[in-house]
């Protein structure tokens, strides 16, 4: 029978594996040079892996098309959490409808990266690098940003260093001393493989039912994980030596099939999105007050609901912003950005949500009125060729007619965004 | 006709493709098989250091006699404390030292089916440190390069006596306390035969368990072998042989067993320490010994059920040649059915992991990464030279792939990607590793991300198998 000590890899010995395999070493009593700090600002980056639906996270339930699309995908109308007459959260997002509504949360919608291809390797790759197009080894913004910047210190939480963290810059990352979870998308995946082999594919899904009926936590995705990895973000930031901006990833959100509505694979996920930036929040104690959080994905999915009841590689999507540094921002429509509709013409190849943000301008805009960097830094160092004009935050409403909420000036600062 | 494929070549008879070595062996699969067999008794860099089998010996034994010493009178001073704490580093020490270096020639080594062959003869004459005697601990490794490597190119004769007349063989299987009851001193002191060498010899090394010996055989055999022993201090503190080295072989001829003794119907005369090695010579030579062997070595590069015809092939190369190994060697690779694509060998956890790590060339195997492989190697259960049983470790794919051992497999390679994914692409590497199937390539490429990427290539069927 199946125990978790005797069916499981000693975990203890893992968290070595951890660092040592990916060449970078653990940080027990860490310390960081931390000369020159100019303010105690936070940033805490997730990056949601395999391309979350934006229009399932922030659902334009305003838009009389939407169902015409993807009825299967929409909760009940009386479930949504309405943040304005057009717009709404979906159900699972009760903490962040919380945070919306004491004005620490930002969210911007048909936002992408310069990425136009649909595959999650290109995808991340540009997502993360900050440049226009999918580069071989390319080094990470975040990396860019804080290498010649020694105020700054950036570790990421989980096995390995990123790319978005790769560069120069000597980056370190933390994970618990657990056996990393297999997400229940990757070993549904496995099995599918298996499933084409005679002698291992019987075997493989014996295994995994009597691993499911023993111990449910095992494979039941990877909540648990990143719950410890939330942890170890708060107690870093907190940490009076400790790093000032922290990377995340969270995989699983590749739903080409059975995506759900209210509830499924979709739903737990951001479910566990929610939980976690909750979590962050009630960790972090006061630093909330000076944090903010960016949750990015490589790129959106269709429009429509697929054969499969999921919906396949699109291209805009939502980021958001979350934590108190936001509040600086002032008062603020609940969903930035230029809407683009969801006619059959204004779709992207007919098929996916038009971009109208480039997610870069977001990130700059963060970087400048909140980390405190110049605009000619990012615009040589961190996104080089990223154009002058068009931050997210200053769009006119003019530029977004088509979103009833209208004005998209809440985010501007005095300085800052009226450059269009 | 068979369609030498650079994967075969490389993942049947090798120990796993590094994703750049598959152009050049492509060039001539089998031509780059032959060309290793040559260079097989070579050591390889790393073992320089790893020191003789007779000094590790002496100083397991000066370890162990040490802390009978310290522990008879029952009471144990600081002083005896940090001496049992330093030989127990020792041990450990060397221990970890020895897997792990063994570990990292089969992840770097550029001749793999040579480096395969070594490590199928050493599970052939297999021994164990599950029996925890110091002698094994501390010169497991050493054994498989004197009395295997050594011997690689050499007859197959010429490997078994080394190997019986290894010092760890003779302590694993209990030779060294085996005494003919005849002998000077067993008659002193009313001590006897241990035929635990003898039936191995018998039955596991050479003719197999239905090869056609009796009883009376292992005895026969036994009685030849007393004698063989180390050269270690005896309860007195003398030495056997004061003028030889501590902790080599030694005939002791006070230990033998005095007169003729029979052996598959044949007598061999007492003349010593000749005796036995011209009974294993024979044995050997025996018409079973080369079915076994060709049996053997058919399952281990063939399939679980090997065609027939290909162990009469190999069989006859073994008897044709005298048991010459290269001979022997180089037949397997002739064998059609070793090519055979559809017959294919569920890799062995130790095949797992340093395949694994040899898909994935620019990690540094520092000693912390080998102990963690090391450390993985023992939740599979295949820690080095821990084998169940004489028998050395089984060859049965329903052995390595139960289902537990596959999720422990999956969870190995969902930490390793995790690991290692910003610095590996699986979509460049899948088919520089595995054949082209258009499957497994698809669902690498529709990954939704690095990582899960990596999973599916390294956790895949198709990686578990040597085809």
């Amino acid at each position: 029978m199946f125990t978790k000590n005797t069916a499981s890899l000693n975990r203890r010995q893992f968290i070595r594996a951890a660092t040592m395999l990916a060449g970078v070493g653990s940080i027990p009593g860490l310390s960081w040079a931390t000369s020159g700090t100019s303010g105690n600002n936070r940033l805490a980056v997730i990056i949601l892996r395999g391309a979350m639906d934006g229009l399932s996270a922030v659902i334009p339930y305003g838009d009389p098309l939407l169902s015409s699309y993807r009825s299967a995908l929409i909760p009940a109308d009386n479930t949504l959490l309405k943040l304005d007459n057009y717009f709404a959260l979906h159900p699972a997002f009760t903490g962040l409808y919380q945070l919306q509504q004491v004005g620490e949360l930002g969210i911007v919608h048909a936002v992408s990266s310069a990425y136009r291809e649909r595959s999650h390797f290109d995808g991340q790759n540009v997502l993360e690098s900050g440049l226009e197009t999918a580069q071989p080894n390319p080094s990470g913004w975040l990396n860019r940003a804080i290498q010649f910047q020694s105020q700054h210190q950036a570790l990421a939480l989980g096995q390995s260093v990123p790319l978005i963290l790769r560069g120069q810059a000597s980056v370190a990352s933390w994970s618990p001393p657990v056996l990393p979870a297999i997400n229940e998308d990757t070993l549904s995946r496995l099995q599918n493989l298996y499933n084409g082999d005679n002698f291992l594919g019987p075997r493989l899904r014996e295994a995994i039912n009597a691993r499911n009926i023993v111990d449910q936590g095992m494979i039941s995705g990877s909540s648990q994980g990143f719950s410890a990895l939330i942890d170890a973000a708060a107690s870093f930031l907190t940490a009076a030596d400790g790093p000032d901006i922290v990377v995340l990833e969270n995989d699983g959100w590749d739903t080409h099939a059975n995506q759900g509505g209210a509830q499924g694979t979709l739903q737990r996920k951001f479910t566990e999105l929610d939980s976690s930036i909750t979590q962050l929040r009630q960790r972090l104690g006061s630093t909330w007050q000076n944090t903010v959080v960016l949750v990015m994905t490589e790129f959106g999915r269709t429009v429509r609901v697929n054969g499969s009841l999921g919906t396949d590689h699109g291209t805009a999507s939502v980021a958001f912003l979350a934590g108190g540094g936001t509040r600086k921002y002032g008062t603020r429509p609940a969903v930035l950005g230029p809407w683009p509709g969801l006619t059959e013409s204004s779709l992207r190849d007919g098929r996916d949500l038009q971009p109208t943000s480039d997610l870069r301008t977001v990130i700059a805009e963060v970087l400048q009125s909140h980390m405190g960097y110049s605009w000619a830094f990012i615009r040589d160092v961190v996104f080089p060729g990223l154009p002058a004009a068009g931050f997210a935050f200053a769009y006119s409403s003019k530029n977004s007619s088509l979103h009833p909420a209208g004005a998209l000036t809440g985010l501007q600062r005095p300085g800052l965004g009226n450059t269009t | 006709m068979a369609i030498y494929s650079p994967f075969t070549a490389a993942n049947k008879f090798g120990l796993g493709l590094q994703p750049g070595e598959l152009s050049e062996i492509d060039k001539d699969p089998k031509g780059w098989l032959l060309a290793q067999l040559p260079l097989a008794d070579r050591l390889p860099p790393r073992y320089a250091e790893l020191g003789h089998s007779a000094q590790l010996i002496e100083s397991a034994n000066n370890d162990y006699r040490q802390r009978i010493l310290i522990q008879q009178d029952g009471q144990i001073t600081a002083g005896e404390r940090l001496l049992l704490r330093a030989a127990q580093l020792r041990s450990t020490g060397l221990l970890r030292e020895q897997a792990n270096q063994r570990l990292a020639v089969a992840i770097e080594s550029d001749t793999p089916f040579s480096e395969r062959l070594i490590r199928f003869w050493s599970n052939h004459f297999s021994i164990s440190i599950t029996t925890n005697k110091p002698a094994l601990l501390y010169a497991g490794l050493a054994y498989e390069n004197e009395a295997i490597r050594a011997n690689i190119n050499r007859r197959f004769e010429d490997m078994l006596i080394s190997v019986a007349s290894h010092p760890v063989m003779l302590t694993y299987l209990d030779n060294t306390v085996s005494i003919g009851p005849n002998s000077p001193a067993g008659r002193q002191r009313n001590r006897g035969l241990n035929e635990n060498l003898a039936r191995e010899m018998l039955e596991l090394h050479t003719l197999g368990v239905d090869g056609g010996y009796t009883q009376g055989d292992v005895i026969g055999l036994a009685r030849m072998l007393t004698g063989w022993t180390v050269n270690l201090p005896l309860q007195n503190e003398d030495l056997p042989n004061p003028r030889g080295p501590v902790g080599s072989f030694y005939y002791y001829s006070l230990l033998h067993e005095p007169g003729n003794h029979q052996l598959l119907g044949k007598t061999y005369p007492d003349n010593g320490q000749q005796q036995a090695a011209s009974a294993l010579r024979d044995m050997a030579r025996h018409p079973s010994t080369a079915m076994f062997i060709a049996t053997k070595l058919a399952r281990h590069f063939i399939s679980d059920q090997p065609p027939a015809a290909a162990i009469t092939a190999l069989a006859h190369a073994f008897t044709n040649s005298g048991g010459d190994l290269p001979a022997l060697h180089r037949k397997l690779i002739e064998l059609d059915e070793a090519w055979d694509p559809a017959r294919k060998k569920l890799k062995t956890a130790e095949d797992f992991v340093v395949s694994t790590a040899r898909a994935l060339p620019g990690i540094p195997l520092t000693d912390d990464v080998l102990a963690i492989l090391n450390d993985t190697l023992g939740s599979f259960n295949q820690t080095p030279f821990a084998a169940p049983s004489p028998a050395g470790w089984p060859e049965q794919s329903e052995h390595w792939g139960g289902p537990d051992a596959l999720l422990k497999r999956i969870e190995f390679i969902n930490m390793v990607a995790g690991a290692v994914a910003p610095d590996f692409d699986a979509r460049d590497i899948v088919a520089l590793i595995l054949p082209s199937d258009s499957n497994l390539q698809t669902a690498i490429s529709r990954s939704e991300s690095r990582s899960q990427a990596l999973t599916l290539l390294l956790a895949s069927p198709q990686f578990q198998w040597r085809a």
